[in-house]
């Protein structure tokens, strides 16, 4: 609501000045939050935030107050780095979350590889024959060959390691 | 005119007084690879006298105007002199980059600032835990189905073995080693639909 004689905005309490009807700060920094402004008007001062939302339009200055002050309480809280260290953690994430990523993928394109050969090794397994022993022991070392191998997954494994 | 001769020389100034070539040089500034015979930035742009104990000159160097420019356009001159000034000595360099980032974030965005920032990484690190997690689920998968398959080529080839009568040359493909044990790693950032009102509510 528009400053009126009555009731300055916060900002003109804290700066103890008239409230006037066009009062920027007004209709974003209402009496019965005093800190609000106490935090913006702290870090970046009254005048840089007049100038900044004299720059935008109305509709979003409020949106910009929000982020203005969330601004203000992290730097209050954290004075060395503000807002930035929460950007930093979250950069740090985003990065390890892109190498499980990645590793998981490779993980995956294992366990395809993996499959393709099961099932080939079943479609093998159940065209021997079982009538001479002989030659089934040898076929069934062949076989043992094939499964213990794993050719294929020396490259998806090199990703792993 | 030669550098020592410019150096020697007295210059009077408006007043009539004389300033000692110390003085005008530590004003103007010089070919001098000391930055303490500089103006830094932050005095070049609020054209005053820097002085040795300036505190902006160690982070806002001249050769780097813009820094200070953007610091000042957001935060001002006297609040940024404040805020280095709270700090230990050591964490001044922290606090001057972290104050032209935020800056630098706000000039690049005038409605979000660092917040437009925050809430993309915050997008991406969802994006990433969702697309991570169907992935294992995949893999999870597939392992369940080989595990039936192995079975069911023991299966298989132990009555074919058996037919044969020599169950110990039997070739088995199975899996040896142990499915991973999956636990989802909790997402940091939980669903949260409107990135800003979790971050102002839990400010306010």
């Amino acid at each position: 609501m528009p400053g009126s004689g009555s009731s300055p905005c916060a900002a003109c309490k804290l700066l103890r000045r008239r409230c006037a009807k066009d009062c920027v700060f007004a209709p974003h920094f209402p009496p019965q939050e005093p800190q609000k402004f106490a935090y913006v008007h702290k870090i970046f001062g009254a005048s840089n935030i007049n100038k900044m939302l004299q720059e935008l339009p109305f509709h979003q200055r409020g949106d910009a107050v929000s982020s203005i002050v969330y601004e203000a309480k992290a730097r209050l809280r954290d004075p060395v780095y503000g807002c930035v260290g929460a950007i930093s953690s979250l950069q740090q994430q985003v990065a390890q979350l892109q190498s499980q990523l990645a590793v998981a993928q490779a993980q995956n394109l294992c366990m395809r590889m993996h499959q393709a050969a099961m099932a080939s090794t079943i479609v093998a397994n159940t065209e021997v024959s079982p009538l001479d022993s002989a030659e089934s022991s040898d076929e069934n070392q062949q076989y043992k060959h094939v499964t213990s191998g794993f050719e294929p997954f020396g490259i998806a494994e090199a990703l792993l390691s | 005119m030669s550098r020592k001769r410019e150096n020697e020389e007295t210059i009077k100034g408006d007043s009539g007084r004389v300033k000692t070539s110390k003085n005008y040089r530590s004003m103007l500034g010089s070919h001098s690879p000391h930055n303490s015979v500089m103006p830094c930035a932050a005095c070049k742009l609020l054209r005053r006298r820097c002085s040795q104990e300036c505190p902006f000159l160690p982070y806002f160097p001249p050769n780097e105007p813009h820094k200070f420019a953007c610091v000042h356009k957001i935060f001002g001159a006297s609040n940024v002199s404040k805020m280095l000034l709270e700090v230990p000595e050591n964490q001044r360099v922290d606090v001057a980059n972290s104050l032209v980032y935020e800056a630098n974030a706000r000039i690049r965005d005038p409605v979000y600032g660092c917040m437009g920032v925050i809430s993309a990484l915050q997008q991406q690190a969802q994006s990433l835990q969702a697309e991570l997690n169907a992935v294992r689920a995949e893999i999870i998968r597939y392992r369940r189905h080989e595990n039936v398959v192995a079975a069911a080529t023991v299966g298989a080839t132990l009555a074919t073995g058996f037919t044969n009568g020599a169950p110990e040359r039997i070739c088995i493909a199975t899996q040896t080693s142990a499915p991973p044990h999956y636990a989802p790693t909790p997402s940091t950032s939980s669903a949260s639909p409107d990135i800003k009102e979790r971050y102002w509510t839990s400010m306010n």
